[in-house]
């Protein structure tokens, strides 16, 4: 069907006060419901906001959105790595995301542009993307200097194993801790687009930074009035491990296994060389005889990873393990080699009865 | 402890160039997923849709005129004919027949990107916020057509498009095509058991790729004229040498061309696939790199727009535009000055995967020695940077040692201010855009990007 592109004469600029003002009622029906993302509009008092609720304006220029958020929330997105719990801050967070994502939906069908609204999902994101290194990661002093270590419990309760330079060199056992090592290093080593020998055990020292006010610091008014500020310490990932112009994309590219001029057959050779060929998923034997062989896709391993330990792992956990795999890997195998080949992670979408 | 009742935040320009990237990553992996399977689901085009919003959004606030100066021919062309919606850069039609289009959407990406504009890829997203962005303002019904045609990859242009009555892949009574089935860029070609030799269509590989095929399935059965298989290669495909493979690809650098006679498969072949970014990819890793060649000849010189900018937040955008030049220039032009370790003076400049770093004393004697491994930016400057992974290329010069410099070095060693030296380059031919940076001791000092 061939159609007829209709637009305006001019691409026309837009004000983000384009959103359809809830009425008190869809308010009341929201807090209710214990919704983690409330648009809403015009001048809200003091009494007017819910419980437990804080009214977030966000503002950039002269336009402006604001949304009630739960109190929790507000510094699990603008302080993220703070506020106790790290499983707790993932659900809420992944929550929090996929109502921005609905909300944002009801945009697109009118044909809206917000972009204050879509900060709110990519800080969400790297709130996220936070929490998730600091539920993987506790700090431990050695010499009287805190540094950071994997937080034995929860590799423990996920059955992952902790990766040591030993795991690195191939391992004749076949037991299932060594088969999760082999995968993940599969997943590494495509990421990477070298050899699984070829990989090193990273150092997390140098991926991470731990964020604390540790001395006396005077806040200026504006950020005393306009944040919160809870003082606690966290692990974040240093700048160079988050998305930015080049990372972002790159990071994608190298993810596919396809950078560094790679001779793909050979690569293809070299893993099944070091790896047994029941660790590979259909794609990557998939028409093995023919000349033609397609790399594995690494959603897929991952999607293996997961489907080994869900069963005995707490339901809560279940959603976010492919991302705690995928940040894992990232810090464990991945790490300074490339940190554009660095695994992606999005909030999940959570099933209503975790 | 609970938190005030009312909390604002207020977002900068550079806030909203990061949620940006975001976008962009976001959905070149969804395109690239998408593209590696052929197919994409209605999760994948719902998600992409969403991201595609998502960089409207972004680009919306940020619009100035220069941007929207940029943006606006490709609307225009986009209501001028539908197919422009079907553009996707798999598809080599538009590089050699419409090749203005091409060069107005990588004006508009470079406009809108600036140094994270490094890849045709990105372009292509561009165009689909460029459809949503017009679409704002039409009815609901002809909106959803068009958020139809915003897609993770667009199919193969219509064959009467580009061809008329003149394609070789016009079924006719030697061949019949399949049609697309769940893999929408495989071109599935029954070569007829009356088919005779002369009947084969040489055209076909090129043809596919114009179109935007990534991969031709080929059935010959019960044809008596084919003498050997070898022949029937060297004939119907011609293959291209693949050495020359370029540093990075994306998404399929091949038109992959798989054939069966008489159910014998032949040898997989491999034709180039000559994407555009792909080409300039390969270009750049074996050209002079002072040549730019990434961005089209100017056709007309615009007045310069000067802009001051801010100071980038720490580590990441530096370490960004550090980063840019080093996905094309390899390390094997790196060089590190030893025993040099602190940086007085550094300028850097961009006018396309090109970049000057001017150190205005250097110990001596000045003794340039290839670093043994790739070696982290931040090691070789004392700048506040992230761990590069390989070491872009410097050109380092003191000024009292000039040998042979080409024009751009020339500006930047001489003794002009920043501006002068960024007005002076922006008049140079193939400059588009211009940033230009001065670091002393580690911290940015002045900022400036233009325009050509």
């Amino acid at each position: 069907m061939s159609q007829q592109f209709i637009h305006p004469d001019q691409l026309q600029k837009s004000t983000t006060e384009n959103y359809s003002s809830p009425s008190l009622e869809q308010i009341l029906a929201g807090v209710k419901a214990r919704k983690k993302f409330i648009p809403v509009k015009g001048v809200i008092l003091d009494r007017h906001i819910p419980e437990g609720y804080a009214l977030v304006e966000k503002q950039f220029g002269s336009q402006k959105f604001s949304i009630l958020l739960p109190n929790k929330l507000v510094y699990f997105v603008s302080h993220p790595g703070e506020g106790g719990n790290p499983l707790e801050a993932l659900s809420s967070v992944s929550e929090f995301y996929n109502e921005v994502r609905e909300f944002e939906k009801g945009l697109i069908s009118e044909g809206k542009t917000n972009a204050i609204e879509s900060n709110w999902a990519v800080r969400a994101g790297e709130s996220y993307e936070t929490y998730l290194v600091n539920y993987i990661i506790s700090g431990e002093t050695k010499g009287g200097n805190l540094t950071p270590g994997y937080n034995l419990a929860v590799l423990e309760e996920l059955n992952i194993p902790l990766i040591s330079l030993k795991d690195l060199k191939f391992s004749a056992t076949r037991d299932q801790s060594s088969k999760t090592i082999e995968t993940m290093k599969l997943i590494a080593s495509i990421c990477l687009g070298v050899s699984p020998d070829q990989l090193a055990v990273c150092d997390l020292g140098n991926l991470v930074k731990h964020v604390t006010i540790s001395e006396e610091k005077t806040l200026s008014g504006a950020e005393a009035s306009t944040m919160a500020c809870y003082m606690g310490s966290h692990w974040e990932l240093k700048p160079e491990y988050r998305i930015n112009p080049i990372t972002g994309a790159e990071r994608e590219i190298a993810r596919r296994g396809m950078g560094q001029a790679l001779n793909v057959e050979e690569f293809v050779r070299q893993q099944q060389r070091a790896l047994n060929l029941d660790l590979l998923p259909h794609p990557f034997i998939k028409e093995k005889g023919e000349s033609y062989i397609s790399l594995p896709k690494v959603d897929e391993l991952l999607n293996q990873l997961v489907t080994e330990v869900k069963d005995t792992v707490r339901p809560e956990i279940v959603p976010h393990l492919k991302n705690i795999y995928s940040m894992y890997i990232n810090m464990g195998l991945i790490g300074e080699a490339n940190p554009q080949a660095w695994l992606p992670t999005e909030p999940p979408k959570l099933s209503k009865e975790v | 402890m609970d938190p005030p009742k009312r909390v604002k935040i207020k977002l900068s320009k550079s806030d909203i160039k990061r949620d940006m990237w975001h976008a962009l990553a976001f959905m070149s992996k969804l395109r690239r997923d998408s593209l590696i399977d052929g197919e994409y689901t209605s999760e994948q085009q719902e998600a992409y849709l969403q991201h595609v919003y998502n960089l409207s959004s972004q680009i919306d606030i940020l619009m100035d005129n220069p941007m929207f100066d940029k943006l606006q021919p490709l609307a225009d062309r986009l209501g001028s004919r539908s197919v422009y919606s079907s553009y996707d850069p798999i598809q080599t039609y538009w590089k050699w027949k419409v090749p203005t289009f091409i060069s107005e959407l990588r004006d508009a990406a470079l406009n809108v990107f600036r140094e994270g504009f490094y890849e045709t890829e990105q372009a292509y997203h561009l165009l689909q916020a460029v459809k949503y962005l017009g679409t704002k303002d039409i009815s609901a019904e002809g909106r959803g057509a068009f958020h139809s045609t915003i897609l993770p990859f667009q199919n193969p242009l219509p064959r009467e498009f580009c061809y008329g009555d003149k394609s070789s892949l016009k079924e006719n009574k030697n061949f019949s095509l399949e049609g697309n089935g769940s893999d929408l860029l495989t071109l599935k070609v029954n070569v007829n058991p009356r088919c005779n030799k002369r009947s084969l269509p040489f055209n076909l590989v090129g043809e596919a790729k114009e179109r935007g095929y990534i991969k031709i399935r080929m059935a010959i059965t019960g044809n008596h004229w084919v003498e050997s298989k070898e022949e029937f290669i060297m004939r119907g495909f011609r293959p291209v040498s693949i050495d020359a493979s370029p540093a990075r690809t994306p998404i399929p650098m091949y038109l992959t061309v798989e054939a069966e006679i008489n159910r014998e498969k032949l040898p997989v072949k491999k034709v180039l696939n000559p994407l555009d970014y792909l080409e300039s990819a390969a270009k750049l890793s074996i050209s002079d790199i002072t040549q730019p060649e990434h961005y089209p000849e100017l056709t007309e010189r615009k007045k310069d727009i000067v802009n001051r900018i801010g100071n980038p937040p720490e580590g990441v955008a530096i370490a960004t535009h550090v980063d840019y030049p080093n996905s094309c220039l390899r390390i094997t032009h790196s060089l590190v000055v030893e025993g040099f370790n602190k940086q007085q003076d550094l300028y850097w400049t961009n006018n396309g995967r090109y970049l000057v770093c001017v150190i205005s004393s250097l110990p001596s004697p000045l003794t340039l020695v290839k670093p043994p491994a790739p070696m982290p930016l931040h090691e070789c400057f004392s700048l506040p940077l992230g761990p590069a992974q390989i070491a872009p290329t410097f050109k380092i010069y003191s000024p009292h040692r000039i040998s042979k410099l080409d024009p751009l070095d020339e500006v930047m060693i001489s003794d002009k201010t920043s501006k002068e030296k960024l007005l002076q380059i922006c008049e140079e031919p193939n400059v588009k855009y211009v940033h230009l940076r001065r670091f002393m001791e580690g911290v940015t000092v002045e900022d400036f990007e233009g325009f050509n």
